[in-house]
Order: C-alpha cells, then structure tokens, then sequence
C-alpha cells in the first residue's frame, strides 16, 4: 500500500507535532492530580522516564525491521496469524483512543460551553472535519503542529506570569504524602495514556517524512510535551494546592483565577479554544493511525476508504462509551492505567522478547550448523 | 470538473454548513434581554426549620434615553428574595418570577447572613462551587444581622448595594482590619480538618436617621458555624500574621502625646518547628516599615533616637495585636492562621499522629512572635509646629 505524502514534512515539524501531540493530553489533568495530588509533578517526571523506556524499545523493533509498519513487523515477530491478532488488539486500542478522546472533548464543551446542545451535535461537526482532513492527507495536519504546539506554548508562558499573584509556594508540600500504591496508580495512569500512546505518531511518520533517522526528534518532541505537562502540573499545584483533589479541571479553575488589574480576566475562553484545537490534532493522527492499521491488516490497497467509516464508528462508539462524566472520570483515574499498560506497554514488550528470543534461536541454529 | 472533484467540493461545502450551523452556539444563544445579571447573593435563615431565603441582587437594566427628568431617580438594582431549602431550587423560582434566568458569571459577593452562617454554611455553598457559571472569586461576607438588610442599604457611590460593599472591602486595604476572602479560600479551608474558615464582616451602623453599610471585623467559622468574630484590630493581628497588612495606621500614646505611623509595608513568614521532644512550635517573624504619620506631643521624634524608640515601641504594639488575636482563637480553639495544614506541609509523617489531636494541639502551642520594624520618614517637617524646646546652658 503506497501510504507517501505527496509533500514531505520538514524534521521541524515532525518535531513539533510529536510535541503537540503529547500536549493534546496536557490540559486535562483531573486524572493525574486527583490521586497523586501535590505530588503530580514528581508522577509526570516518573511516568517520562518509563515511557522514554518504552519509546526506545518501539524504535529498537522498528530500527530492526526498516520499512516494515506495525502489522509487517508484528507478522515478522509473531507470524501471520498471531501476528495479525497482535495488530487487531492495536487497531481496538487505537479505535477506543479515538472515542476517548472524542469523548473528553465532548464532555468539557457540553459541561461549560455548549450545556444545551445535544452531543451529538458537537461530535458530528468535530468528525467530519477529521474525516476530511485525514482523507486529504495526514500531512497537511502535521504540517499545523508547529502552530498548535507554539500556541499552546505562548499561551502556557502568559498564563504563567499571570497566576504569578495567585502562587504559593507553601502549595507545593507535601511532597510524596502517598502510600506507594497511590503513586504508582497515578503514575501508571500518566505513563498509559497521554504519554505510552506516542508510539502512534511514530506510525504515522512513513507517510509523511522520508526522514529515516526521526529516533531523536521523536526524542525531543516527546521531551518538550512532557515539559508542558510538566509546567501545567506545577503551576496547577501552586494555585489550587490541596483543592487539587477537588477540582474536575484544574487548569481551567486555575486559568479562571487569572484577574491582572481589571482587565485580563475570563482567560477561560483562551484554554477552550487551545484545547480544542490540540485535540483535533490527535484526533487527527489517531484517526489515520487507525485507518491505516485496519487496512494493513486486511491487506486493502488504501485506507482512505476505511476513514469516513471508521470516523462514524468512532463517533457513536464515543457517545455511549460512558453514561456519565463521573464514570468517565473514575475510569481514568482508575481503570485507564492498566487498560493502557496492556497495549502499550505489555504487548510491544513482549515483541521485544518475542524477537529477542527469535535471535537467540537464529544464533544458535547458525552455530549448530 | 470531474464527478469525484465536484463531489469533494460538495462535502467540505457541507461540512463547513453543518459547522457553521451546530457550532456557533445557537442551541445555548441567550440573548441579553432573557438574562438577569446577578451582582450578589444573600442567604438569610427562614422562617421554619430547614429553610431558607435566598435574594439575589440583579442589575437592572437603564431606560433608553437615559434618566432625565424630575423625581427621584429609578434604582438600578432589584432584590429577588424567595425561600426554600434548597439553593439550585430557589433559583429556578426565581427564575420564573423574573420572566428571564439567573446569569451567575458576573455575581461579585455571597453573603451569608449571621443566623444562617451560625447553623453551618457548608450545604447551601455547594451550589457556588459546583456550578459552572458561578466563579471562585466571587468575594464572601458575614452579616452582622440579615444579609437581606446588608443588601438593601442605600448606595454611597455605586448603583447596587453589593458593588458598593465589594468597594468598602477593596478599600479596607488602607486600614487592613478586615480580611479579603474568596469563595476559593473558603472552599481551602473548608476541605482542610484542622484550619478554620473566615470571612469579612458586613455590619448596618446608624448615621443621623440614615443606617449605612460598614465593613470592617472578621467573622469565626468552626467547621462551617460561625461562633466568633474579630473586630478591627483584632482582625489587623490576625492579618499581620498572614502576611496581608497592605497599609494602616498603628496609634500608640508615646512620651507626651499620641503618635500616628502610617504602615508602608509587611511582611510575615512562619515557620513551624517541631521540637525534639515532639511539641510543636511556631515561628512568625513580621517585618514591617512605616513612616511617622502625625504626632500630638511637642518633642521633635526626627532624631535617630527617637526613631529607634519609635521602632521599639511600634513592634510592642503589632507583637501585642498579634499575641490578643492569637490568645483568643486559642480559647476558641480555631486554628485560623492554618498552622496545623503548615505542620501538614512540613511534616507530613508525624502529622498522622498530630491531627487528630490539633484542637488540643492548638490551645497549648507556642507561639515565638519576633516583630522587625524600620522607621523611613518623618514626613515633609521634621520638627512639630512648637517652638525648639531651649537647651539649659
């Protein structure tokens, strides 16, 4: 399947798109806060430094297999049954992730911007514009990343200097007032989702840059999303302190706190609109991911087919994924860390040792013979 | 053309309709003639048990062409009062006697009136907090009486009643004897099992045969009950330790008169420490700086002397604010300042044994007060209008 742009992006913006594409996550942190409370900061360092583990073994297995997508190198690992189940757990993982992410945005405009209009309404109009844009070619979309991560990297330095009056620094203690179980928990629960799924982008990278050697922009966009989950996390805990378990989104009320002499006040509006544009931006990559996945595994010529179904399927899936925002929540803060562990952590570890094992064999049977 | 381009054109133009169509807010439009502005609430206590009566204080809209003409002028607020047991129910009475709905966005002041906040405040704030129009700085206050008299007080300078007591508590900065707190600090102290919430008060005080609205003192929460209140400067030793004196006036009598300093600036940092033994103790250290305001006494206080005297005798006078306000919350056993959640901060493994013995804790803590003041000016005379005392030869 011939899966080329037809315009190369440059490694600037693969870089920033990588970095977007974490900073999706970034801005709805009720997850992360809620267990690990004024010890976020120290959970989103954890959660970086496993998933850099976790990162370098994807890029090890895709390094070992040069030109193979997920599905040929599950099916070199694996072989072409195992191998093609191994690629249909990935493609429901990815398809949830769409929904998940659908729903979270769904969930915030319907709870303070758009109360009264059906959700429906929202999630059609968000996916039909992703159906398009991916359809057109995930390049154009990447080619925005740059734009939407130094958005939300510009308005992240303003808000800052803006919540300035409103810090304590008595708010960051204390530290690691948890038991070890809570921590892993909300560590776990970060490492799974915003951060373990970035291996998705790096999917996609084939079909929009020529660069072969993208290990160490992958790199460094991962490192700068993870610094603005990073910032936002702090800067959360300054404000809000221990009303951090309390708060549904605690950037928003964060933001909703800025007042600068009368005039910069209801910075909320500014948080609704970069949300929705990052989450597009994922929503973006996972739909193609998704699509491309699909159409690897049944062997189709292209996946653009595969997209407006999946874009509706995704759709509906999202609007009885869960029966209320509650559930949602408890879910994340709960469920998410190991649900995620499963395929991206679990599963691409045991290619790794699959693969591992495979060359052990190989060596031996070369020495036997 | 070809079919496939034209059908492509076809669905972004669809799309971009369907968008424009569900996306720009028609379903929530609410025009500015449905919607009355809520400036600020009051909760009073009602008649029968579990009840209460909730005004909300809604900006009335001008006339067009303005309000020209003989007569007294139209009040340009409404007070909406309907009782109930519940703060959502209530509203959405109101709601229907209105003829248009509450908009929260703009409400600047939750008052609390003194017989409802003394039976707990916790179940009918909820609404405030969990309601996405409403905000958390919306400021909060205790009514020395009904909140309902507070918000009904004829306007000094402002066109509602609320707006002119947000006023009076912006400007209590100059004088620093009552705290500002927003519903986020109430909500913060609240959550927290050890420290006790406090708000301003708003008390109606006579004027000739006028009564007007004065905000001044701070109100005492165990729990969510109101049980005592600090009166100015009671409230300025409270605010001292805080670390929230923006400016004021300490009058002490000195020598042969009184004196005046205007405070310029303050500072505090507390520190808790737990001493070997396991008792805790806490540091605060206030640094303050002032100049001399006025004097009534002959003797020239410009001297370095006499400043250092000054000094001397004004960090007495915070020290012993500070100590007054201290003594008595301890009586009340209401850990105000939050010491116990700074002990939390620092030493959070041996505060599971101390928490639950905090209030004990709190009556017999220690308390090392250490005041640094700096005199900077004598103003634009350095002498007072006397004569030079003659020196004896």
């Amino acid at each position: 399947m011939n899966t080329a742009a037809k315009d190369q992006i440059s490694s600037r913006d693969l870089l920033f798109s990588a970095a977007a594409y974490v900073q999706a996550s970034s801005l709805l942190t009720a997850f992360i806060t809620g267990t690990l409370r004024q010890s976020s900061w120290v959970g989103t360092v954890a959660a970086y430094a496993l998933a850099l583990i976790l990162l370098a073994i994807l890029l090890f297995l895709f390094k070992r297999h040069p030109g193979m997508g997920l599905v040929q190198l599950n099916d070199a690992v694996f072989g072409k049954v195992a191998g093609r189940i191994v690629s249909f757990c990935y493609f429901f993982f990815i398809f949830t992730l769409v929904s998940l992410n659908i729903g979270d945005l769904n969930g915030f405009l319907n709870s303070y911007i758009l109360s009264d209009t059906p959700p429906i309404a929202i999630v059609v109009p968000l996916m039909l514009v992703c159906v398009i844009a991916v359809r057109k070619g995930i390049d154009s979309v990447f080619r925005l990343g740059p734009l939407f991560s130094a958005l939300q990297i510009i308005t992240l330095i303003l808000f800052t200097v803006m919540l300035i009056p409103n810090m304590k620094p008595a708010n960051m203690l204390p530290v690691l007032d948890l038991t070890p179980k809570e921590f892993w928990q909300g560590t776990n629960t970060l490492y799974s989702l915003p951060f373990g799924d970035l291996f998705i982008v790096i999917l996609a990278i084939p079909a929009v840059s020529n660069i072969k050697n993208y290990k160490s922009i992958i790199f460094k966009g991962f490192t700068i999303g993870a610094v603005i989950t990073l910032l936002i996390v702090i800067t959360d805990t300054l404000v809000l302190g221990p009303l951090l378990s309390n708060i549904t989104l605690p950037r928003f009320l964060s933001i909703r706190l800025i007042n600068v002499a009368d005039v910069f006040t209801r910075m909320d509006i500014v948080y609704a609109y970069v949300l929705i544009v990052l989450r597009y931006f994922k929503l973006c990559v996972l739909l193609y991911v998704c699509s491309l996945l699909l159409a690897q595994i049944f062997e189709l010529k292209s996946y653009v087919p595969l997209v407006s179904t999946l874009g509706i399927l995704t759709a509906i899936y999202s609007l009885f994924l869960f029966r209320s925002g509650s559930e949602s929540s408890e879910w994340a803060a709960n469920t998410a860390g190991i649900y995620g562990t499963f395929f991206n952590t679990l599963l691409p570890l045991l290619t790794f040792i699959v693969y591992l094992i495979q060359l052990l064999l190989k060596k031996l049977k070369a020495k036997t013979s | 053309m070809n079919t496939h381009a034209v059908r492509h054109f076809g669905i972004r133009i669809a799309a971009i309709l369907l968008s424009l169509l569900l996306l720009c807010g028609c379903w929530n439009r609410r025009e500015l003639d449905t919607m009355s502005i809520v400036l600020g609430c009051g909760i009073d206590k009602g008649e029968k048990p579990g009840e209460i009566n909730l005004i909300c204080q809604i900006e009335k809209p001008s006339p067009a062409g303005g309000e020209g003409g003989a007569g007294a002028p139209a009040a340009k607020f409404l007070n909406v009062v309907n009782k109930g047991t519940d703060v959502f129910t209530i509203l959405r009475d109101c709601n229907s006697q209105l003829g248009r709905k509450l908009y929260f966005p703009h409400n600047q002041v939750l008052i609390f009136g003194e017989d409802f906040a003394k039976e707990g405040i916790r179940k009918q704030l909820d609404f405030f907090l969990r309601d996405p129009e409403t905000r958390m700085t919306v400021m909060v206050f205790v009514a020395m009486g009904k909140a309902s008299e507070a918000m009904n007080q004829p306007t000094v300078m402002e066109g509602a009643p609320v707006i002119d007591i947000v006023n009076m508590l912006q400007s209590q900065e100059n004088t620093s004897e009552a705290p500002q707190i927003e519903v986020l600090d109430l909500l913060t102290a609240l959550i927290s099992p050890t420290t006790s919430a406090v708000a301003p008060l708003v008390s109606i005080e006579k004027d000739g045969d006028k009564t007007k609205s004065v905000v001044a003192g701070t109100g005492i929460f165990k729990g969510d009950k109101l049980v005592s209140a600090l009166n100015g400067v009671e409230t300025r030793g409270f605010l001292w330790v805080k670390g929230k004196v923006k400016s004021g006036i300490i009058n002490f009598p000195f020598m042969d008169g009184d004196v005046s300093l205007e405070i310029i600036k303050a500072k505090s940092k507390v520190k808790p420490i737990l001493l070997p033994d396991g008792t805790p103790m806490v540091k605060v250290e206030v640094t303050e700086t002032s100049n001399l305001g006025a004097q009534n006494s002959m003797i020239d206080m410009s001297s370095v002397e006499m400043m250092n005297m000054l000094e001397n005798r004004s960090a007495e006078v915070i020290k012993s604010e500070i100590l007054y306000t201290l003594q008595k919350t301890k009586v009340l056993g209401t850990d105000i300042y939050g010491f116990g959640d700074l002990f939390h901060q620092h030493y959070h493994k041996e505060w599971k044994a101390m928490e639950d013995k905090w209030k004990d804790l709190y009556r017999d803590l220690k308390v090392e007060v250490t005041v640094k003041t700096q005199l900077n000016a004598t103003g634009k005379v350095t002498r007072p209008a006397y004569p030079p005392v003659q020196k004896q030869g």
